[in-house]
C-alpha cells in the first residue's frame, strides 16, 4: 500500500486556538477519501497544510513522501480545489484555461476542452458573469486537466444544486476510477459523499475523531437494540451513543469482536448513521488503525 | 507564466496609460499655452534681444504662479500614482480574492511566480514611467527656456521619476504582502511613500555625496552666485572671527529693515554672509545619487514583500 497524503502529529495555531491538533493520518493511493466534520472541526485546515498555503504548527504533512509544496513536482502532482472556488473575475474561461496550460508542464487541454465542452461552459465568457456552478465546474476542469495524481477537493458541491452535484459526482468518480486517481473530499455533509467514498477521516473540534476504510468501520461498529438497560453494559464493546426509551435501549457499539449476550438485537449500521453519532459525540475517539485484524481490541479504544 | 503575469498586469497598465494619458493632456495643454503666451508678451524672445526681462518676467509669474505649483505637484505624484496602481494590488488583490490559493497550488513554487509577476510589473512600470518622466521634462523645459524656473534643471534626466516609481511600487508591494487588502495596501503605500521619500531626500542631502558647498560673501551684497539657480540649503551669518552668528544678534548688531545704513554697519562689522548651496550644475550627480537610494530601499521593500509571500501562513 502506497501512501500518497500521511499527516503525522500534524498540527496549526491560530494565536492561542488550534484550528488542528495532533492529526495523524495516511491516505492509501487510489482511494475516494471523505474528509468529514462540523464546520470549524479543521477540515480547510488540513487540506491548506497539504498544499502548502499554510505552514504547520507542529508535526508535519508529506505528500508522496516530500513535504507539501516542497517543489514544483510536489505542487503538479496535487490538484487543489478550493472551497470559495478561487478564479480571476477579470479573466475569460478560455484566459482561464491557458492560465492553467501555462502554468502546469503536463497540461491536457484535451481533457479541458471536453470537460468545457461537457459542463456547456462558453469559452468566450468572462469568470465574473458566470454562475456559482459554472465557477465550480471551471475551476474543476482546471484542477483535473492539470493531471494530479492526488485530487484535494474542499467542500467541492457546496453551491450546486442537487442534480448537478449528482451529475458531477457521477462524472468525476468515472474519471477517478479511469485514472487512479486519489481523492480527498472535505463536507460537512456525508450524504454527497457516502455512495462514492471508501475511506473515512472525520474530524472533530481539530482532532481526528475516526478514521478507516469505510468497510472495515462499518464491520466494527454495530447497532444494539435490546431491553432498557441503563447504564447499559455491553462488555468489551465500546458504547459510542446510547438512546433509551422506557422500555428499549438502542446502542451504537464499537464491537471488540462478536456480540454474544442474546438479548441484543444486533443490526448492521449505515455510514451516515455511523458518522452522525461520533459527530453527536465529540469526546469519542477512535484512533486510526491499519487493520481491524492486526491489533488487539483492548488495545485501540481511546475515551477522550 | 510571462503570460499570466502579464494578463494579470493588464488592467493596472491601462489604467496607468490612461492616467499618464489624462495627466499628459493637461500638461501638453498647459505647455503649449505658456509657450503661446511667452511669445505674444515678448517674453520669449526677450534675453536673445538683450533687453530688460524683469518687468515682463513678474508679469508672466504673477500669472502662472498660481497654476504653476498645483501642476508641478500632479507631475511629482504622477511617478508615485503609477508605482502604487502597479505595487498596491499586486499582492493585496491575491489575498483578498483568495485567488492566491488557486495561484500558488498550481505546478510553479510561489517564489517562481512572484519573480516573474515582479518582473513583468516591474519592467512596465519602468517603460511607463519612463514616458512621464518625459513628459514631465518636456513640461519643465517650457518654463526653463523662459528662464522662469529652476526645477527643470533639479528635475532633468528621467532618472528620478523612473526611481521614484520604483520605490512606491515596492512599498505598495509589500504593503499589500502585509495588509491582504487592496485598499489599506494603497493609502499605507501612500502615506509610507511620502514619508520615506521625504527621509531619504533629507538623509542624501545631509549625508550622502555631492556634498554641498559653501560660500562667504560680505553681507548685505548679493551673493556671487546669484542667478545661477543654486539651491540654497542654509543661510547663516559669521562676525570676523569665523564665529557663527545668530540672527538676533546680527539683529542687535546693526538694528533696522534691510538698507544701505544696514549694509554698511554689517561691512564695518566684517559680518560676512555663509551660504551653503548646490550647484545647478550638479543636477545630474543629486538625481544619480537619489536614485540610487531610491533603488537601494526599494529593493529592501521588495525583500519584505519576498519574505512575507514565500512565507507559508
Amino acid at each position: 500500500m502506497t501512501v500518497v497524503l500521511e499527516a503525522t502529529g500534524l498540527g496549526k495555531r491560530y494565536r492561542r486556538t488550534w484550528a488542528l491538533r495532533d492529526c495523524s493520518v495516511a491516505v492509501p493511493e487510489g482511494r475516494v477519501v471523505a474528509l468529514v466534520g462540523p464546520n470549524g472541526a479543521g477540515k480547510s485546515t488540513l487540506l491548506h497544510l497539504a498544499v502548502g498555503l499554510l505552514g504547520p504548527s507542529a508535526g508535519e504533512v508529506r505528500v508522496f513522501g516530500a513535504p507539501a509544496a516542497s517543489g514544483p513536482e510536489t505542487l503538479g502532482r496535487v490538484g487543489f480545489l478550493a472551497q470559495d472556488k478561487p478564479l480571476y473575475h477579470g479573466f475569460t474561461v478560455a484566459e482561464m484555461l491557458r492560465f492553467g496550460a501555462r502554468l502546469n508542464p503536463r497540461w491536457d487541454q484535451a481533457e479541458a476542452d471536453r470537460w468545457l465542452e461537457r459542463f456547456d461552459l462558453p469559452p468566450g465568457r468572462r469568470v465574473g458573469q458566470l454562475s456559482g456552478g459554472q465557477r465550480t465546474q471551471l475551476a474543476l476542469a482546471l484542477a483535473l486537466a492539470k493531471r494530479p495524481r492526488l485530487l484535494l477537493l474542499d467542500e467541492p458541491m457546496a453551491d450546486l444544486d442537487p442534480l448537478v452535484r449528482h451529475d458531477l459526482t457521477r462524472l468525476l468518480m468515472e474519471t477517478v476510477a479511469a485514472e487512479g486517481l486519489t481523492v480527498v473530499f472535505s463536507s460537512h455533509v456525508l450524504a454527497e459523499l457516502a455512495t462514492v467514498c471508501d475511506y473515512l477521516v472525520l474530524l472533530a473540534t481539530g482532532r481526528v475523531q475516526l478514521a478507516g476504510d469505510t468497510d472495515e468501520l462499518l464491520a466494527g461498529h454495530k447497532l444494539l437494540v435490546g431491553p432498557l438497560r441503563n447504564p447499559p453494559r455491553v462488555g468489551p464493546h465500546q458504547v459510542v451513543e446510547a438512546s433509551h426509551t422506557d422500555r428499549q435501549t438502542t446502542l451504537l457499539v464499537r464491537t471488540a469482536g462478536p456480540v454474544h449476550d442474546p438479548s441484543w438485537a444486533v443490526h448492521d449500521v449505515g455510514l451516515e448513521q455511523l458518522v452522525l453519532a461520533y459527530m453527536r459525540h465529540p469526546e469519542t475517539t477512535t484512533l486510526p488503525r491499519p487493520s481491524l485484524a492486526a491489533v488487539p481490541s483492548d488495545a485501540k479504544e481511546v475515551s477522550a | 507564466m510571462t503570460w499570466v503575469a502579464w494578463r494579470q498586469q493588464r488592467p493596472a497598465t491601462v489604467a496607468a496609460v490612461a492616467l499618464l494619458a489624462t495627466a499628459g493632456l493637461v500638461l501638453v495643454a498647459s505647455g503649449w499655452q505658456v509657450t503661446a503666451v511667452a511669445r505674444d508678451s515678448g517674453l520669449a524672445g526677450c534675453g536673445a534681444a538683450g533687453g530688460d526681462c524683469q518687468v515682463l518676467t513678474e508679469e508672466f509669474t504673477s500669472r502662472y504662479g498660481p497654476i504653476l505649483e498645483p501642476v508641478s505637484l500632479l507631475g511629482a505624484l504622477l511617478p508615485v500614482a503609477i508605482g502604487l496602481l502597479f505595487g498596491g494590488p499586486l499582492l493585496a488583490r491575491e489575498l483578498e480574492h483568495g485567488t492566491h490559493r488557486l495561484a500558488w497550488t498550481q505546478s510553479v513554487t510561489r517564489s517562481r511566480w512572484l519573480a516573474a509577476r515582479l518582473a513583468v510589473a516591474g519592467a512596465v512600470l519602468v517603460l511607463v514611467s519612463a514616458l512621464a518622466a518625459g513628459l514631465l521634462t518636456w513640461w519643465w523645459g517650457r518654463f526653463d527656456q523662459l528662464g522662469i524656473s529652476s526645477r527643470a534643471a533639479l528635475e532633468r534626466g528621467s532618472l528620478v521619476p523612473v526611481a521614484t516609481a520604483v520605490l512606491a511600487f515596492a512599498i505598495a508591494t509589500s504593503a499589500g504582502a502585509l495588509t491582504r487588502r487592496v485598499v489599506p495596501a494603497l493609502a499605507t503605500g501612500l502615506v509610507a511613500v511620502l514619508v520615506v521619500a521625504i527621509a531619504l531626500n533629507l538623509a542624501a542631502q545631509a549625508w550622502l555625496p555631492p556634498r554641498p558647498l559653501t560660500i562667504a560673501y560680505p553681507a548685505g551684497q548679493p551673493s556671487p552666485r546669484a542667478g545661477l539657480d543654486d539651491q540654497v540649503l542654509t543661510s547663516g551669518y559669521r562676525d570676523r572671527a569665523g564665529r557663527h552668528l545668530a540672527a538676533q544678534a546680527v539683529d542687535r548688531l546693526c538694528p533696522g529693515t534691510a538698507g544701505q545704513a544696514v549694509d554698511r554697519c554689517l561691512a564695518a562689522n566684517g559680518i560676512q554672509r555663509v551660504d551653503r548651496y548646490q550647484p545647478a550644475s550638479r543636477a545630474w550627480q543629486r538625481a544619480l545619487t537619489q536614485s540610487a537610494l531610491y533603488l537601494v530601499v526599494a529593493a529592501l521593500f521588495l525583500g519584505v514583500a519576498w519574505w512575507r509571500t514565500l512565507r507559508p501562513d
